[in-house]
Formats: C-alpha cells, structure tokens, sequence
C-alpha cells in the first residue's frame, strides 16, 4: 500500500494545480514527503549506489512536478511517481561509467552493530549486489520493486504495465536465476 | 520439479500476502518435506532481508531536507534556464537580423517569434519526456522504450553533418544573391559561428555520450 492515501493524492494533486505558487510548492513538499522512501527504495536498488539514488529521485521529483499538469488521473499518482522514479534511476545507471566499483557500504542504522557484524554485513551485501548485477534489468526491477516496503503487487505490475500474473512468474525466474548465482558465489 | 516450480512461484506470492488461507496452508505442508524449496524461501527471504535493510541504512543517514531543497533548486535552476535561453536567442537574434535585415520592426517580430519557438520546443521535449517516463503510452517495457529514445537520438545526431550540409550552400547561395554589403557577410559569419558551435557540441560531446550509454544498455540486454 502507498503511504498516501487515494483521497490524499487527489487532494494534492488538486492543489499542484494550485495558481497560488505557495500553495503549489506546499502541495510539492508533502508529495516529496508522502513519497520519498518509496522512491529512493526504488532508486536505491536499481542503481545500488547512494548517491545516484539520491540524484535519480532529484531527477524524479523534478520531473514528477514539471510533468503533473498532464497527469490525467489514469493510474493513481503514487503509481505514476513510482514509474518515473523507475526511469530515473535507470537514466542515472545508464550514465555510470564502465569499471565503477559497486558501492557495498554499510552504514550502522543502531549503535549495537559491532565491527564483525558490519563487516559481515558489508560482505553479504557485496555478494548479493554483484550477484544482482549479473541479471537482466527486467529481472533487477521486478526484485528491485518488491524489495521496497510499502508497495504491494499490484501496484508493481501497473508501475511495470503487466497483468499480475506476470508479474509473480517474473519474480520467480529472478529469484531463481539470483538465487543461482548466490549459490554459486559461496 | 513442475510441483516445486509452482511452489516456488507460491512462495513468493506468500511473502507479500497474495495467497488464499487453503493455498498458504498446501505451501506450509510441502514445504515441511520439500528442503530444496525451504532452501529457496530461505535464500529468497535473506536477499529481500538485505536489499531493505541495505535501503534502511541508507535512509537513516539522508538528509532528506537537504534533498528537497537541492530537488526545488533544480527545478528554479530550470526554469531560469528557460528564461535565459529566451533572453540569449532574443538577444543574438536581434543584431544578426538587424545586420541581415535592417528593419527593426521585423527583427522585434524575429525575437519574439525564436522565443516562442525555444519555448514551444523545451515545453514539448519536457512533455514528451513526462509522457514516456509515466509510461502513458507503455507495453510495460520500460527499458525498451528508453533504448529505442536512445537509438532514435542517436539517428538525429548521426544526421546533423547532412543537414548542416544542405544548409550551409543555401545559405551561402541565398546571401549571395540578395545581399552583398559588408555587414550581411558579417551576419552571415555570425550565424556560421553558431552553427559551427552547435555541431561541435553533438560530434564531440553529445554522439560519444549517446553512443557510450547505448552500448550499455545493449550489454544489459545481451546478459538476459
């Protein structure tokens, strides 16, 4: 589920459209704030760098707002931020130049994590980053999109345009074929 | 192995509460004797596990304040751009027409119509680029349509050298034949320059760019 709900996006969507240029920038703010962790989730793990991920939900939420006018309502607008957060962070991978080395940093989100638990989770993240590298990018955002917390199946099959059914037979065949990888790896 | 493969789809579908009670409980009974697929809910579990928290620890260290403001910084950035693109074709468009042309009524009327024309084609192109981002025209292939912008970019860029081509003798014949004084030639260098500047940028920086993030994507499709 979206953190926002529908009525909610209605009504900020309504006011983006706003001739009170306060107003719009307000509305602006709480989408970003509604939508940022799900976007950068997103971006995150289709680049699997911070810092483009940071730059690809730049790009979306700037595209998101010049393109809100010509929203027309057809998918819910989280859905639709969703998708562009999606193109975004593969226009940013695109970018990338050859033989950048993948960023496996992990950072402490508590203070009880030791230097042996960080170094291992560094390690195993490491592992499943390069293993996740050597997919097909159909295969790295149908995982990328069900590793972001908040969003369900149906709406990462109207994000990917697909029936539901597709969906999960693609989940599959990347679980599967990364699975493969890992297992090989160790 | 049929069996396990629908088990396997099942355990996925689990994982984000999509099965029926009477499904869950059918997986929950070949699970407890099927160890390959409780290898590959494990598996599956543990890479989910790591992609989320690898996002929470991101997360947890962003400045997300800093990041909106940076976001509403590129987006005045861009509309100032817009302005400063008018300003600079009105401006450029002005002395070259004045040189060319001598009328200034006219060249008021050449300004303003090349500031709409900038415009016009940075409110399609922004439009344009919405529209395929949000996927209103999508088959759900994302990255395809991205190559094919790619491809299609590439192909505009690859033909600038015959448009230049085809342009710069009619020019050339035009300027000749109806105007001849000093200051013409010095328009018509003006606006050679430009050209010239404008083929420069897409031969040496814009083409290596298109080409070096096809090549990429072409590689992402070849692993499939």
């Amino acid at each position: 589920m979206s953190p926002l709900t529908e009525e909610a996006e209605l009504l900020l969507h309504a006011r983006t459209r706003a001739s009170s240029s306060r107003e719009r920038e307000t509305a602006f703010a709480e989408l970003f704030h509604g939508l940022r962790s799900q976007v950068f989730a997103i971006c995150l793990h289709i680049t699997g760098r911070r810092v483009e991920a940071e730059d690809a939900v730049q790009d979306c939420f700037v595209a998101a707002y010049r393109g809100l006018s010509g929203f027309r309502g057809d998918a819910r607008l989280s859905t639709w931020v969703y998708r562009i957060a999606v193109r975004s962070a593969l226009v940013v991978r695109a970018r990338r130049r050859p033989h950048e080395s993948l960023d496996t940093t992990v950072e402490s989100a508590t203070t009880d994590a030791g230097p042996e638990d960080l170094a291992h989770s560094r390690r195993e993240l490491g592992k499943v980053r390069a293993a996740f590298e050597r997919l097909s990018s159909e295969h790295q955002l149908v995982l990328s999109l069900f590793a972001v917390e908040g969003l369900g199946h149906v709406e990462i099959a109207e994000v990917l345009g697909v029936p539901t059914g597709t969906v999960w037979s693609r989940l599959h065949l990347a679980r599967r074929r990364l699975n493969a990888l890992l297992t090989k790896a160790r | 192995m049929q069996d396990c493969e629908s088990y396997e789809i099942a355990i996925g579908m689990r994982t984000h509460g999509a099965l029926a009670r009477r499904e869950d409980e059918a997986l929950e009974a070949h699970l407890q004797g099927c160890v390959a697929c409780r290898a590959f809910q494990d598996l599956a579990k543990g890479t989910d596990r790591i992609m989320i928290e690898q996002a929470a620890t991101a997360m947890h260290s962003l400045d997300w304040d800093a990041l909106l403001a940076r976001t509403k910084a590129h987006l005045e950035r861009r509309s100032r751009d817009v302005t400063v693109a008018v300003v600079v074709t009105c401006a450029t468009t002005v002395p070259i027409c004045s040189l060319i042309y001598g009328h200034v009524l006219a060249v008021a009327l050449g300004a303003v119509g090349s500031g709409a024309i900038v415009l016009a084609v940075r409110r399609w192109s922004s439009s344009r680029m919405i529209a395929r981002a949000s996927g209103e025209a999508s088959t759900g292939e994302l990255l395809f349509f991205y190559r094919r912008e790619l491809e299609n970019r590439l192909d505009r860029t690859r033909k600038l050298p015959l448009i230049f081509a085809v342009w710069l003798p009619l020019e050339f014949y035009l300027m000749r034949a109806h105007l001849v004084s000093l200051q013409a030639w010095l328009g018509f260098g003006a606006m050679g320059c430009v050209v010239a500047a404008i083929m420069g940028y897409f031969a040496l920086v814009r083409r290596p760019q298109l080409e070096r993030e096809l090549t990429a994507l072409k590689a992402d499709a070849a692993r499939e």
